[in-house]
């Protein structure tokens, strides 16, 4: 029984690490998807269900939160983690607001792995 | 020389309180208090018929008095030569009558002189004060008793003529000098770049120059007469300046008679704003009433180039964090594969070392352009600083094959501060203990409980002077530190410590003995005084700090052609 990850970022290299970073982790416990865009995850977010989303913050067309705000208006129990850059512009506030329940470092892809173990356990 | 010098001050000892005689009168007065005085020294038991025609016609100086009179100084020239002539023309033709006493004619004839001499110069004065000698010896020839008249008469008659033109001359020299300097600040005003604006003690607008004018978008309209706000509407933060009790710039500063410059704003006719810095100085006339001048320097070109690098380098600080993610992500990737060759394990170690540093000094420029933005957002808190220390300290160890000697109480030490801006102090600090270490890396961190709580970082490295030290928090300074070895780095990294610390209500503070190493220490605070209410704990932000852009173009490598006005 695997956690479902859907991965949205518009960027394939990202994606590409964050998987290697999931699929790193020992014995195996995701799923991954992915998503190049807010428009491609929402359209495929009902198909996939995700246990968690994972969103870049900055991407061309939908932003990550305006992503973020559309996925809980219809999955609200949706659980939600961003990826940012740190000392962010008040980007935090207005995702936070949005419904996003944790942050990630973009320097710190390599502990996706972990990260999502706790958020995933924080939540049950 | 000393024989010039010497009749040169004669003259002017001479000339002197002729001159301040000469701003008393002018040709009218002189003309008045000279008849007055002669009518009131004439005996009255001398005048018989004939000389009484003379008085009381006042035919003498009837002319002139009503010219200068009527027209001051300024009549026209002819008018007055024309009216003198006529007066001296009466004079000589009453002693043809033989109506009149020749002494009292020489005597009457001052009253005409002098002025004369005021308006006309000692030539004129003379010419005609030898007319009415000469009238006078035609009707009686000279003889004993009158030669003693006529030569005092003529004494008079130069002296007073030449006196009067003394004083003349004084007076229009100076009149002469007042204008020409007015002139001269009238031009200074007239051609100074920064608009400059004198209002009254009431606030209303007495003077106000071109620039001024072309600042306030007055092209058509005076500003005379009209209140500091209506002209100038200066706003800053707290609302439209108010004027009521005194100028606002004035009362800002302790100090009352001048003002720093400040940085204010108004409304443009167009609807957007137009950022100002504006001083204030008082200046005291001496007659008490107290006005004040305002220098105005639109800022616009500045305020908007400030603008565009604070967008570029967080623009760019995010436009990099990206691919050097890309980087150290694959770099990892890549060492976690056995790789036989040592060749390759040093290269990767050195990809993403180097990975690394860039997404620091990224993230330094990102905090710098916040830190003066005033965008840098802390969230101060109690937080275990010594358990951050710990984290940090081994963290840095690790990735830098350092040791990091770690001396700390057992148990919390409960500051407030921010975690993540205690995260980049140190990693500054130990940063630079790296980067300024001798042979091998030495560096200890140290947290005391205090109170204060302190944290001290420790290195023995190359170390500093005392000027360096005195300047080490300065932007964009990087010691030159004195074995010679070049380090790389943007120097804003003790700048933002400092910045950082400082909007925690901290202090840092750093010694150091050259060649052996320095000391920093960051005092931090406990909880802050003010109740809940008084103070937002999610907000803090750094005070922004006036930026230097082309200090801070030249060191990204840009010359600065487009932005050196």
């Amino acid at each position: 029984m695997t956690i479902r990850v859907l991965l949205v970022d518009d960027d394939d290299d990202i994606r590409f690490l964050m998987r290697k970073a999931l699929e790193r982790v020992s014995p195996p416990l995701f799923t991954v998807a992915e998503s190049d865009s807010g428009e491609d995850a929402l359209s495929q977010i009902g198909h996939i269900d995700p246990a968690v989303v994972v969103l870049d913050e900055m991407m061309p067309g939908l932003s990550g939160v305006q992503t973020a705000e559309r996925i809980l208006q219809h999955r609200p129990a949706q659980t939600i983690v961003m990826c940012s850059a740190r000392l962010d512009d008040g980007f935090r506030e207005r995702a936070t607001l949005a419904g996003v329940s944790d942050f990630v470092d973009k320097g710190d892809i390599r502990l996706l792995g972990p990260l999502l173990q706790a958020v995933m356990e924080r939540s049950d | 020389m000393g024989v010039v010098a010497g009749s040169a001050t004669v003259a002017r000892t001479v000339r002197d309180p002729v001159v301040q005689i000469g701003r008393l009168v002018d040709g009218g007065r002189l003309l008045v208090s000279t008849a007055v005085a002669t009518t009131a020294s004439v005996d009255p038991g001398r005048l018989g018929g004939g000389d009484a025609v003379i008085w009381i016609a006042g035919g003498i100086w009837l002319p002139m008095a009503a010219l200068v009179l009527l027209h001051g100084d300024h009549s026209a020239r002819w008018i007055r030569l024309l009216a003198a002539a006529v007066d001296v023309a009466i004079l000589v033709l009453l002693q043809w009558q033989g109506v009149a006493d020749p002494a009292l004619v020489l005597f009457a004839g001052l009253p005409l002189i002098v002025p004369l001499g005021y308006l006309e110069g000692w030539l004129v004065a003379w010419t005609a004060g030898l007319a009415v000698t000469l009238s006078v010896l035609l009707v009686r020839p000279l003889d004993g008793g009158s030669v003693v008249l006529h030569l005092t008469a003529t004494l008079v008659y130069v002296v007073g003529g030449a006196a009067a033109d003394a004083a003349a001359r004084g007076r229009g020299a100076d009149r002469l000098l007042a204008r020409r300097e007015t002139a001269r600040a009238q031009l200074i005003l007239d051609s100074v770049a920064d608009g400059v604006v004198v209002t009254d003690q009431s606030g209303v607008v007495r003077l106000c120059n071109p620039a001024a004018m072309r600042l306030l978008d007055r092209r058509l309209a005076t500003p005379l007469g009209l209140s500091c706000g209506e002209v100038m509407g200066l706003q800053d933060d707290a609302g439209t300046l108010d004027c009521g009790g005194g100028c606002a710039l004035l009362h800002r500063d302790q100090n009352q008679d001048h003002s720093a410059a400040v940085e204010v704003w108004r409304m443009r006719s167009a609807g957007n704003r137009q950022p100002l810095l504006v001083s204030a100085g008082r200046v005291d006339t001496g007659a008490g009433d107290g006005e004040v001048v305002h220098s105005l320097r639109d800022i616009t070109v500045l305020k908007e180039a400030e603008d565009a690098k604070s967008l570029f380098l967080a623009t760019a600080s995010h436009e990099l964090k990206t691919p050097i993610s890309v980087i150290k992500g694959f770099a990892e990737l890549l060492a976690e594969t056995p790789y036989a060759a040592e060749s390759d394990r040093r290269a990767l170690q050195a990809i993403r070392t180097r990975a690394d540093e860039l997404g620091r000094i990224v993230d330094r420029l990102l905090t710098a352009s916040r830190v003066e933005g005033g965008r840098a957002d802390l969230r101060p808190a109690m937080v275990d600083v010594a358990l951050l220390a710990h984290e940090r300290a081994w963290a840095f160890g690790s990735a830098h094959g350092v040791s990091v000697e770690m001396k700390a109480p057992d148990g919390p030490v409960m500051a407030w501060a921010d975690s993540a801006a205690i995260d980049t102090v140190l990693d500054h600090l130990l940063d630079n203990a790296v980067k300024y270490a001798r042979d091998e890396v030495r560096v200890h961190v140290v947290v005391e409980k205090g109170p204060p709580p302190r944290i001290v970082v420790r290195d023995e490295g190359v170390g500093m002077t005392e000027e360096q030290a005195v300047r080490c928090f300065d932007k964009f300074w990087q010691g030159g530190a004195l074995d010679g070895r070049r380090r790389s780095g943007t120097g804003v990294g003790l700048y933002i410590v400092r910045a950082l610390v400082e909007a925690m209500d901290g202090a840092i503070t750093v010694e150091s003995v050259l060649g052996q190493g320095a000391t920093f220490v960051i005092s931090l605070g406990g909880a802050p005084e003010e109740g809940p209410s008084a103070v937002d704990p999610d907000q803090r932000s750094v005070e922004p700090r006036r930026s230097e852009i082309k200090e801070f173009l030249r060191q990204l490598g840009v010359t600065t052609g487009g932005l050196s006005r």
